[in-house]
């Protein structure tokens, strides 16, 4: 995202200018835009032209125009790769009266202003991170096994399935098993078809290949076989950015599942989805152990926070409760945030467009993972029983 | 006017109950309704040709069907109108301006055309399953009879990778003259050829240029035969950590496991995450009972008692104490499957080993086995097989029966995608002892335990059958879900089971991922965490992803009623289903 101007008030209202570019920045706008915002962006809209003389048709005509929205809800579709505002019109217009309702689509490299009444770090944190001028890391995956495929795309803030690939193989016979040799070329071809359609290897940090056994292995030959018999330069140049990783299946969760292997930790260390699949695993871990190094749901993490004093080592939290538009509840998260700032611990915001985040949002969205055991932090609940 | 006629109607046919619903329907009887959503112009244009009352006919009774969700009770009155009521509305319609009035003859037809549309309700849209006969009629109890006298008992190979499987089950099948020395010879030269010349009795079962490669068994390999006395269907399984799926799908089919144990490295799959450990772990609670350990490679360890015993003694006390085996219905056995020691042969290695070779055990236990099949049980099949069609509606299949009997010429149903298909021919491959052979023959009876290809006949779309879809009668379909409870046993785990942490889950052949969406009960005890520990048994529900699946309980069928659960590469838990939650 590129940060055009700002302005800020003592009572920390004010205004935003951005630009947005990628995927990514919608979905950083998605939870960034809140019920009550104000935001002016260009626009499309139907206005319906009424001509002087007959009543009869009014044409309609569609037009770009600048509007000033009061924000209702907006909703992102990782599919689509769009975010839609919902709202009210604040400013009266030529065309457009006060108060209609309007949806508006944010696009790519077109400025908009955001006005808030209460910039709170958690928001700023989001711009300025969206903003950082650090080359974003984006991931190709394909996790496939003998028969079922799925191309995916990873950004730092999601994981996008671009296309599944599906084909029933015949099992060998005795005596024959030509069938299934057939079936399964055919197979890997559409694997590899699917994979040069919808990975743009050129602007991919790396390409993780994932099965069980040796169909990882047998893709790969199969795309660079193709790189040849089609002469593609580019292609053929890559094939450093491919990585094959093991699972134990060819499903989405393989693709975590290969993530927490220490060769691929390795890797891709530097990239924010890796670190948080790592997390995640280090907090179940710790779960397992029953320790008490490990908790999750909301009392239990406040207890944590607020009455040990720096015991927490990592406070793990989903952006989904951030996203809510009870302002206090909001404010909670924020301030328990920074209290394990301030008491020397680390406060990772997991994104629920990723596995790792829709987990944790699974068991209640926050979790700790402590500096020392403290068992029986959930003793005041077993007491409500 | 309508509306004052509809208020006095409608009290009038209160007494009738709301989904009285067959009746006929008369267009006549409410034309402004109709004039509101189809327009006048093509209202009379309708009238004038035969194909386009048809349509209307069609169009009748969809917005029909919609209006019935809508209003329910309303419309009782336009369905079953008092006589008072048609009077007064047809005179309404002679008054109204509907159409021109040489018309008239035409929209009474019509009106009776469309009076002969019934509707009987609002919800089935697609065409109702036809049940059909069998094509012969059959003497059953003698048929049964005659199945009877050659039971077929199911075994399934299973073993950590490199323990001999492969090669075990190719020499069973080469000593009892079902692969033909001129077979084996060539495939001894290629295996020499490539350095592997151990490898040749492996590759009767490994057929793929992957397996051939490798080394090792990727997926399950399943041969039937005959002796004099029985019928014996034998699946190999690959022993490798990253097959263990398709080792499932071969577990589910059999009744009998045989675990083969290297005793030269019997350690490497008997730690934490060996095969061994796993695969015996897994046949258990997929409900085999009974297992015969084949402790292979004798003649590595120099046929030697000692390493015999102490392998037996540290198998016997892992599988009747955690796996809660009873020792009778463990069979160990010392042998060699490279040599053939103890396989058909007796051994003469072996002197201090006084009991059956395989194949006499195999015999004896298809005997003990009980066979018998009850008649009322309710057909189902798993598809295991999909041969690929050239033509559209037809298709063979091929699978295990699960339970219930079945016949050429009767229709079935198959769920998920529910399509129902005509069984046109019924075939069980077999070979025989003492000749090399595959025989194809065609049954007029099929009966639970057999594996067999069913060739289909008109259905929908073949693309839409999938391997793991459940066949039964047509008029029996098995509505798919995608929530179930199940009864949860886990294993030592590593990390625990968490709600919404995804898994894989296996059901008979099949393999899909799930995730718990909430747990009830742990130990016995009302739980309010979301977490589940090792060594518990809970309570929990369970969420299917991506797409519905034919799922049966328990109760309705003991093999197709449980699951079992991998993440990660380890096998964590499996359980019953107790109950399906239709949304």
């Amino acid at each position: 995202m590129k940060l055009i101007s700002q302005e800020f008030e003592k009572d920390k209202s004010g205004k935003i200018t951005l630009v947005a570019q990628d995927k990514d920045d919608l979905w950083t706008l998605y939870n960034l835009i809140s019920k009550d915002d104000e935001i002016t962006l260009r626009t499309q809209r139907n206005i319906k032209k009424k001509s002087t003389n007959s009543a009869a048709s009014a044409t309609t005509i569609r037009k770009t125009i600048k509007l000033t929205l009061n924000v209702e809800s907006n909703e992102f579709l990782p599919s689509d790769e769009s975010m839609r505002i919902k709202g009210r019109t604040t400013e009266q217009n030529d065309d457009v009266p006060l108060g209609s309702y309007h949806t508006a689509e944010i696009q790519f490299d077109e400025k908009f202003t955001l006005h808030k009444d209460n910039w709170d770090e958690q928001y700023l944190k989001l711009v300025s991170d969206s903003c950082s001028i650090e080359a974003k890391a984006e991931l190709g995956a394909v996790v496939l096994e003998e028969g079922v495929a799925h191309v995916c795309l990873i950004t730092d803030s999601m994981t996008v399935l671009r296309a599944k690939v599906e084909k029933s193989i015949p099992r060998k016979r005795r005596g024959d098993s030509s069938g299934h040799d057939k079936a399964m070329d055919k197979f890997l071809s559409m694997c590899v078809d699917s994979c040069l359609r919808h990975l743009n290897v050129d602007h991919l940090k790396a390409i993780l290949i994932v099965s069980p056994g040796f169909t990882a292995k047998l893709l790969l030959d199969k795309i660079m076989a193709r790189a040849v018999t089609d002469g593609n330069k580019t292609l053929l140049q890559s094939k450093s950015k491919f990585v094959i990783a093991g699972s134990s299946t060819g499903y989405l969760q393989g693709l975590e599942e290969a993530l927490k292997s220490p060769e691929l930790k390795k890797q891709l260390s530097d990239t924010k989805f890796q670190q948080h699949v790592a997390l995640f695993d280090e907090f179940t871990k710790y779960l397992n152990d029953d320790e008490g190094k490990a908790w999750y749901g909301e009392a239990e993490v406040e207890k944590a926070v607020m009455e040990l004093q720096g015991a927490v080592k990592v406070l793990m939290i989903t952006d989904t409760l951030f996203k809510t538009d009870d302002i206090q509840k909001r404010k909670h998260f924020i301030e328990l945030g920074d209290k394990v700032k301030e008491d020397g611990g680390e406060v990772v915001i997991f994104s629920s467009l990723h596995d790792s985040g829709e987990q944790l949002n699974q068991l209640t969205g926050i979790a700790v993972i402590l500096n020392y055991p403290v068992p029986n932090l959930d003793e005041s609940d077993d007491e409500d029983d | 006017m309508i509306d004052a006629d509809a208020g006095k109607s409608k009290t009038e046919s209160d007494t009738q109950l709301p989904f009285e619903f067959e009746v006929s329907v008369q267009i006549i009887d409410r034309p402004r309704r109709f004039l509101t959503f189809e327009s006048r112009n093509t209202f009379t244009n309708a009238l004038t040709g035969d194909k386009l009352t048809r349509q209307l006919e069609s169009q009748v009774s969809n917005k029909r069907r919609k209006i019935y969700h809508e209003h329910g009770n309303l419309l009782n009155f336009f369905t079953n109108p008092s006589e008072a009521v048609k009077k007064t509305i047809k005179k309404n319609l002679e008054k109204s301006k509907l159409g021109p009035s040489s018309d008239k003859d035409k929209v009474s037809k019509l009106a009776d055309d469309v009076s002969k549309v019934k509707i009987s309700k609002p919800a089935p849209v697609k065409k109702p399953a036809t049940v059909s006969k069998p094509k012969q009629k059959i003497n059953l109890d003698l048929e049964l009879k005659k199945k009877n006298e050659k039971p077929n008992l199911s075994f399934v190979v299973i073993g950590h990778v490199d323990s001999g499987k492969s090669t075990m089950t190719g020499r069973l099948l080469y000593d009892l003259n079902i692969v033909d020395s001129k077979t084996l010879h060539k495939l001894t030269k290629e295996s020499e050829s490539i350095g592997k010349a151990s490898f040749s009795l492996a590759w009767i079962m490994d057929q793929t240029s992957e397996e051939r490669n490798r080394g090792i068994t990727v997926d399950i390999c399943q041969t039937q035969f005959e002796t004099k006395q029985s019928s014996f269907t034998i699946i190999d399984s690959p022993g490798h950590k990253d097959y263990v799926p398709q080792m499932i799908n071969g577990v589910t089919q059999a009744d009998l496991a045989i675990a083969i144990i290297d005793a030269s490295s019997f350690e490497s799959g008997f730690i934490a995450d060996g095969q061994t450990k796993e695969h015996l772990t897994i046949a258990k609670s997929l409900g085999i009972e009974k297992c015969i350990l084949l402790i292979n490679k004798m003649d590595v360890v120099g046929w030697s008692k000692d390493r015999y015993d102490e392998i037996k003694g540290q198998l016997t006390e892992f599988l009747t104490d955690e796996l809660k085996y009873v020792k009778d219905d463990l069979i160990f056995l010392p042998a060699s499957g490279y040599l053939g020691d103890n396989i058909v042969k007796k051994s003469k290695n072996l002197p201090w080993y006084s009991g059956s070779s395989l194949i006499e055990l195999l015999e004896s236990e298809n005997k003990s086995v009980n066979h018998k099949i009850d008649k009322k049980s309710p057909f189902v099949m798993t598809i295991n097989d999909v041969m690929e069609s050239s033509k559209n509606d037809e298709l063979t299949v091929s699978g295990r029966i699960n339970s219930g009997l079945i016949q050429p010429g009767e229709s079935i149903s198959i769920s998920p995608s529910q399509q129902t298909a005509l069984i046109h021919s019924i075939t069980i491959t077999k070979s025989n002892v003492g000749s090399s052979l595959v025989k194809n023959e065609a049954q007029k009876l099929a009966i639970e335990g057999e594996f067999v290809e069913l060739k289909l006949k008109k259905l929908d779309n073949w693309e839409n059958i999938k391997v793991g879809d459940l066949c039964s009668l047509a008029n029996n379909p098995i509505k798919p879900c995608n929530k179930f409870s199940c009864e949860l046993q886990c294993f030592e785990l590593t990390r625990l089971l968490l709600i919404g942490t995804p898994f894989v889950m296996f059901r008979n052949n099949i393999s899909i991922p799930a995730r718990l969406s909430s747990i009830e009960l742990v130990n016995g005890k009302k739980n309010k965490k979301k977490h589940l520990r090792s060594n518990t048994v809970s309570t929990v529900t369970i969420e299917i992803l991506e797409r519905d699946m034919p799922l049966l309980t328990f109760g309705e069928n003991k093999k197709l009623g449980r699951v079992v659960i991998r993440k990660d590469g380890f096998t964590v838990a499996a359980g019953k289903i107790l109950d399906l939650l239709h949304e």
